[in-house]
């Protein structure tokens, strides 16, 4: 057998490898997806008191803090037994919608856009960003607006832009300022401008891609995503649902019940963990979470213009969009739905309430906050002694429940495109690409900091290495 | 050492921005300056000094940036994206204790003095050349 390894598998966060057995006829075998980081963040955390938690867990990554402070918050909340005032939970929602736009702005113009304008196949060494820029100079600068945009109004509503110290347990640091609610109104048109005509060029271009939208991670997976009352779709709060790949709803949970339907499966080969739905067991249970996942959970968005948007993904590709290639499309959609949800919160006038924060001590010994991160839904578990001492965490993170779904899209990926009598890197790019559809956030999810970067290698029948590409350059 | 030297400057009225990491949007910001300079804790440099270097806009290849950005990859952005090519400096600060604290060495201390000198230095170069 004929091995091929990418290492690393470039423009994601974090760190990892794939591996590609050839059999001897040449064509793909098995793949194997390694995570090669390790963080610990859940054990050092013991001891500490609790309300440090949103804190210290918003240093897992620099991309998505803002979810974890807001996961961990609501853990926390739990632990104090305290409802947060209304304002506070918009207040931490238009912060929410802050970080998605510019996380989805990042992942799409920075980490997917090259392969998506430039070409799978075109120069390695021009396929980023800086290469995008120099042959769509005002697509780079759009990228550039709306990460900023997002940037800016987390740095506004919560005080800093990465690792933010306004939210804290039982509400936010302090109350949104009318002139600062007035700034984001005035920048908000311009940020649904960028958004709108991203989504309209990406749709122009999607039918160069046939081949990738049949062999993405295209599969039949549940999908799992928060929900509101109305199945719409939520973000910062709401049930958890799990759908069914045929559309039949298979469960819906509130965030205290998470454990009886999300088990969690050690692999030999990666740090990763795998979460799986219980009641199908492992590996038959698993779902996918994140942009694709949640329009597919939800009957609706619940915005106008996002939910036209979505009517017409769904008319393309049907009610249930099974291709991962296609979270690049939902990732747009979200930012759409995010810019029209920050306006509504902007515009309710109780947002503006200076009540933006619940005191309380322990009043319970566990704490559990559910959050939907960028990439996917987000569990922090807390258990805390009578002092609010933690005693035990446990973090399922987003990239986290789509391990086994990235695993099997790279399996599918290098049985489409990887052909071992002939290696070409726009075959292996492909196989990053399919990561990067998911938009892993790695480093999160592995609770790792290594310097390992993601490798792919190619072994032959008789176990040798036959080819690696790495990033080190 | 990069926001202590930050908050000196601000005080001084210099733009001076802290940062964790360098991302792409800083590429904005740059483009409306003449000039940039860029400080930064740096092992390799002796405990309490300083090392001063030219960051060049590379045409060639780069190493690509993703989650966050080199001095010459955000030089590069700017230029491709909003035509900017403002001279562009690296001030290395030479640190002598990298474990966790809460404050700076005596030697962090100075490298941090001597890299705000410097940035003084040459803002008051450029007003007098007015």
């Amino acid at each position: 057998m004929r091995k091929i390894t990418i290492e690393p598998v470039t423009r994601i966060e974090g760190h990892a490898k794939i591996t590609i057995h050839l059999g001897a006829d040449g064509n793909v075998e098995r793949t194997q997806f390694h995570v090669t980081q390790v963080r610990g963040f859940e054990k050092f955390t013991e001891g500490r008191p609790y309300y440090e938690m949103p804190g210290i867990t918003a240093r897992i990554c620099g991309i998505c803090p803002i979810s974890h402070q807001l996961a961990s918050s609501k853990a926390c909340d739990a632990i104090m037994a305290v409802r947060i005032p209304p304002a506070a939970a918009m207040v931490r929602e238009a912060i929410h919608c802050g970080q998605m736009v510019q996380s989805h702005a990042l992942s799409f113009f920075h980490l997917s856009a090259p392969d998506l304008l430039l070409g799978m196949d075109s120069d390695p060494e021009k396929r980023n960003v800086l290469g995008l820029a120099e042959k769509h100079p005002e697509i780079a600068r759009d990228g550039i607006a709306l990460r900023k945009f997002g940037q800016s109004v987390i740095e506004r509503l919560a005080g800093e832009r990465i690792h933010p110290s306004g939210i804290v347990p039982g509400g936010v640091a302090r109350p949104l300022d009318v002139v600062v609610r007035d700034a984001i109104l005035k920048e908000l048109p311009n940020a649904q401008g960028i958004a709108w005509r991203t989504l309209d060029l990406f749709k122009c271009i999607l039918d160069g891609f046939p081949a990738e939208i049949a062999n993405f991670g295209k599969m039949p997976t549940m999908y799992a995503g928060l929900v509101g009352n109305a199945g719409q779709l939520r973000l910062y709060d709401g049930r958890i649902r799990f759908r069914n790949a045929d559309g039949s709803i298979a469960a819906e949970v509130d965030a205290p019940d998470y454990a009886a339907y999300i088990g969690e499966a050690s692999v030999s080969d990666s740090y990763l963990k795998a979460p799986y739905y219980k009641p199908l067991g492992y590996p038959a249970g698993i779902y996918r979470v994140g942009p694709l996942a949640r329009l597919n959970a939800a009957d609706c968005c619940g915005t106008e213009a996002a939910d036209a948007e979505l009517k017409e993904f769904r008319e393309r590709f049907g009610r249930m969009v099974d291709s991962s290639f296609h979270y690049h499309y939902a990732r747009l959609i979200e930012a759409i739905y995010c810019l029209e949800r920050l306006k509504e919160l902007m515009e309710t006038p109780a947002i503006l309430d200076r009540h933006v924060r619940a005191r309380a001590e322990v009043n319970a010994a566990e704490g559990i906050g559910v959050a939907e991160a960028p990439r996917g839904t987000l569990i922090h578990h807390y258990k805390v002694d009578e002092n609010g001492a933690m005693q035990w965490a446990n973090l399922i993170v987003a990239t986290g429940h789509n391990n086994l779904a990235i695993g099997r899209s790279v399996e599918q990926v290098s049985k489409a495109f990887v052909k071992g009598d002939h290696l070409e890197e726009g075959m292996l790019n492909r196989v990053s690409a399919v990561v990067r559809a998911y938009d892993p956030c790695l480093s999160c999810s592995t609770h790792a900091a290594g310097v390992v970067p993601l490798r792919i290698e190619l072994i032959g029948p008789a176990g040798e290495l036959l080819d690696e590409l790495s990033n080190e350059r | 050492m990069g926001p202590a030297a930050a908050e000196v400057l601000r005080a001084e009225g210099i733009d001076a921005l802290a940062v964790h990491q360098l991302t792409p949007e800083l590429a904005e910001r740059i483009a409306g300056a003449r000039t940039v300079i860029f400080l930064d804790a740096d092992a390799g440099t002796a405990p309490g000094e300083i090392a001063i270097a030219n960051v060049p806009v590379v045409a060639g290849a780069l190493k690509p940036m993703e989650h966050h950005a080199s001095p010459p990859a955000l030089l590069r952005l700017a230029r491709e994206v909003y035509g900017a090519r403002p001279d562009a400096w690296l001030i290395a600060m030479g640190g002598a204790d990298f474990d966790l604290g809460d404050s700076l060495s005596d030697l962090g201390k100075l490298a941090v003095a001597k890299a705000v000198a410097e940035v003084s230095a040459r803002q008051c170069a450029r007003l007098r050349s007015k």
